[in-house]
């Protein structure tokens, strides 16, 4: 009997200690100083950013910044749940595809007014960027970084297939031969005896290494720039009706499966279709790809699984009509129901001036949301040995941005399983094409 | 002359197989774990560590929060489990044991909750937690588990059963109370069932990551599940460090059951439990 009093008696202390210790957060008992939440999903970027930020409190001694960072699946599961309890971060990294849902829940602040008050110079950032963030004269957001998809390969790779970099520039493809690409591709595919894609003997079935290794769970990092190269539109306009059954999508579809079928130069889909595919830095890193399309913000990831010097990166290839590529950026949003506006707002203009994202650049993280700090990011890579100017040239060439849609949710959750089946050869790109275009306009209103 | 036992032989390399699958993925890990980052990825898992290095440990200790995170893993799980063996045993005998109206109604109620995936739940319950202002609190993380689950209470109640009614039968005779014979007389008998229920308690609640992801913000209650899943990047993961992080994770988990696998056991042959 007093053995279980004392029990209960246990757990009761340590209940009633606990509450003790863990409401010590609340921001106004603790003589004015506020503590904003900054939720955001890259490890790789958070050291540089917290070192900025930790400025940003000494220059604003009644602003303390807890940074929350989770895993980008994790981050979209909090944060919807917190929204919806109406309970979200002050300050949070936002994303294309999620972006349309919010602007019409009403979750994010208008900055416009805040702009318009302070005298924000909005024109340090891309246009073609921002304007994405508008919302009928509405700003919901301010740049906070930029990426376009690149062709990622190992050095090793390349010099065993006897080729050098230079051999990657000025690639084409076409929809009915491959063209210098696949050419290219097929060196760099090697089956366990040694025999080359396209060689007689070749057998598919015993690849050692392919040429190239592809993952896109949305079709950013693959066929999207294909599409862009082939002269398709993803939709009729910016927040309009999709158009991917439009034979010149269904062509770049067909291609991507293609270098996986039919050519054999691609790591098949078994491997890499997301979500449980293992991260194209890691498919080049064991030697089962020679090159991966894949997006800037993974060069960190590529230069810890093939460190000093192990990779380069190359141009995406052209296509019939020229080259072309993906072109995104995140951006830094305020939280509608932040019940420290002016504070977040404090922090949102620092996340995105120019001081904070050169340091950021320079720890060579992402790409800056302002452009004129491009260089800054370049040079700290070209210290490392590795020439990333290519992402810059494509971003300035023709860019696809990532589609505004209301239909994010669905287009999402059905391109994942449609174009998974695509890649394994259980559904035609055709077949495919009419799918998606169909239930995801379905979803528009 | 002995036959050669077939049959025995046959029935090891089943149950040998069936332990190298559960087991080997753990030791992958902690193989993993001792390896520099470039060859985590470059060879296989099994391909024992060499040279063997414990950088990856000394990162992960050094750069995150990791002795926080596994202090603060300790007191959630070690508080959801002291909580759920007093709360599962009162009601376990309340079920089991005394004779009310709607008794098995209210069993056969609760006890359906456990079909409501935890994902249904997840909103109100965190409305709940934000009236009460427990959002990133200790007590917001705790309270949803530590009276008790239906799992528990269920796994409880049955091993009360099979104790004889006589027992009790003659203790009451004797003079004691509801709280006597729980106390003096039934939990006696059922430490196997109850170190099995904190076990399987300390371990889930040690491995739960949906609820303290949608519950606690700060470094201040960031559990070790959170820790290790924000090292996985959106495309990227450190996996030199999540593999370091998961061996440290691993640790109490085995301690735990190190000094309850007697009990359990046990517990297991008892009841006829499969």
């Amino acid at each position: 009997m007093t053995g279980k009093i004392a029990l209960s008696a246990v757990v009761a202390a340590a209940l009633l200690s606990l509450a003790a210790c863990g409401g010590g957060d609340d921001p106004d008992a603790t003589g004015g100083a506020v503590t904003l939440r900054y939720a955001m999903w890259d490890e790789v970027q958070k050291p540089p950013i917290e070192q900025s930020i930790r400025e940003f409190e000494k220059a604003h001694p009644n602003i303390k910044v807890q940074i929350e960072l989770n895993n980008w699946n994790d981050y979209w599961s909090k944060l919807q749940t917190q929204l919806a309890g109406r309970s979200g971060p002050d300050v949070f990294w936002d994303h294309v595809s999620y972006f349309p849902k919010f602007s019409k829940e009403g979750v994010l602040t208008d900055l416009a007014p805040l702009i318009a008050r302070d005298k924000v110079d909005t024109s340090v950032y891309d246009s073609k960027l921002a304007e994405g963030w508008k919302v009928d004269g509405k700003v919901y957001g301010l740049p906070k970084d930029w990426d376009t998809i690149g062709l990622f390969y190992s050095t090793k790779a390349l010099k065993e297939a006897g080729l050098t970099p230079a051999d990657l520039d000025g690639l084409t493809w076409n929809p009915s031969d491959g063209g210098t690409f696949v050419k290219t591709l097929q060196k760099l595919t090697v089956d366990e005896n040694g025999k080359h894609a396209g060689e007689a003997g070749f057998d598919p079935k015993k690849v050692k290494q392919y040429g190239l290794a592809m993952q896109a769970p949305t079709g950013q990092q693959d066929w999207w720039n294909f599409a862009l190269q082939n002269g398709c539109a993803l939709q009729d306009k910016p927040w309009g009706r999709w158009t991917i059954d439009q034979p010149a999508c269904v062509q770049a579809i067909q291609f991507v499966q293609d270098l996986r079928l039919k050519y054999h130069v691609a790591v098949p889909a078994t491997v890499t279709n997301p979500p449980n595919g293992p991260s194209l830095d890691q498919v080049v890193g064991r030697g089962e790809a020679a090159t991966a399309m894949d997006g800037s913000w993974m060069l960190r990831a590529f230069d810890t699984a093939l460190p000093g010097g192990g990779f380069g990166v190359a141009d995406l290839p052209a296509g019939p009509v020229g080259k072309g590529s993906v072109y995104n950026g995140l951006t830094e949003a305020v939280y509608a129901g932040t019940k420290h506006p002016k504070e977040a707002w404090e922090l949102l203009k620092w996340l995105t001036s120019e001081r904070h994202q050169k340091a950021v650049a320079q720890a060579g993280a992402v790409w800056p949301g302002i452009p004129s700090l491009n260089d800054v990011f370049a040079d700290a890579w070209k210290a490392k040995g590795v020439d990333v100017t290519g992402f810059k040239k494509a971003a300035e060439g023709t860019t696809m941005g990532y589609p505004l849609t209301e239909a994010a949710d669905v287009y999402n959750v059905k391109a994942l399983d449609i174009f998974n089946q695509v890649w394994l050869g259980q559904l035609s790109p055709q077949d495919a094409a009419q799918k998606i275009t169909t239930e995801a306009n379905a979803a528009i209103k | 002359m002995k036959k050669i036992p077939i049959k025995r032989i046959a029935l090891y390399l089943a149950l040998f197989a069936g332990a190298v699958v559960s087991v080997a993925p753990y030791l992958m890990t902690l193989n993993s774990a001792f390896k520099e980052p470039s060859q985590v990825l470059t060879t296989p898992a099994w391909e024992p560590a060499f040279p063997v290095t414990l950088e990856n440990f000394a990162q992960v200790w050094s750069q995150y929060d990791m002795a926080g995170f596994l202090l603060h893993s300790l007191v959630y799980a070690g508080v959801v489990t002291a909580g759920q063996v007093v709360f599962s045993t009162m009601a376990a005998y309340a079920f089991g044991r005394m004779s009310f109206p709607g008794r098995d109604a209210l069993f056969w109620g609760y006890l359906a909750t456990m079909m409501v995936p935890q994902i249904v739940t997840l909103v109100p319950l965190f409305l709940i937690m934000r009236e009460f202002g427990l959002i990133d609190t200790y007590l917001g993380l705790i309270l949803p588990t530590a009276f008790g689950t239906p799992y528990g209470i269920f796994l409880v109640r049955q091993y009360f059963r099979t104790i004889p009614k006589d027992l009790e039968s003659a203790a009451r005779i004797d003079g004691a109370g509801t709280l006597t014979v729980l106390v003096r007389v039934l939990l006696p008998l059922s430490r196997p069932i109850l170190a099995t229920l904190a076990t399987i308690t300390f371990i889930t609640t040690w491995n739960t990551l949906l609820w303290p992801l949608i519950v606690t913000n700060g470094d201040a209650t960031r559990v070790v599940t959170l820790g290790i899943s924000a090292l996985k990047g959106q495309y990227s993961s450190q996996y030199h460090l999540i593999l370091a992080a998961a061996a440290l994770a691993l640790l109490p988990l085995v301690v735990i059951f190190l000094l309850f696998q007697r009990h359990i056991v046990r517990s297991i042959a008892l009841t006829g439990l499969k």
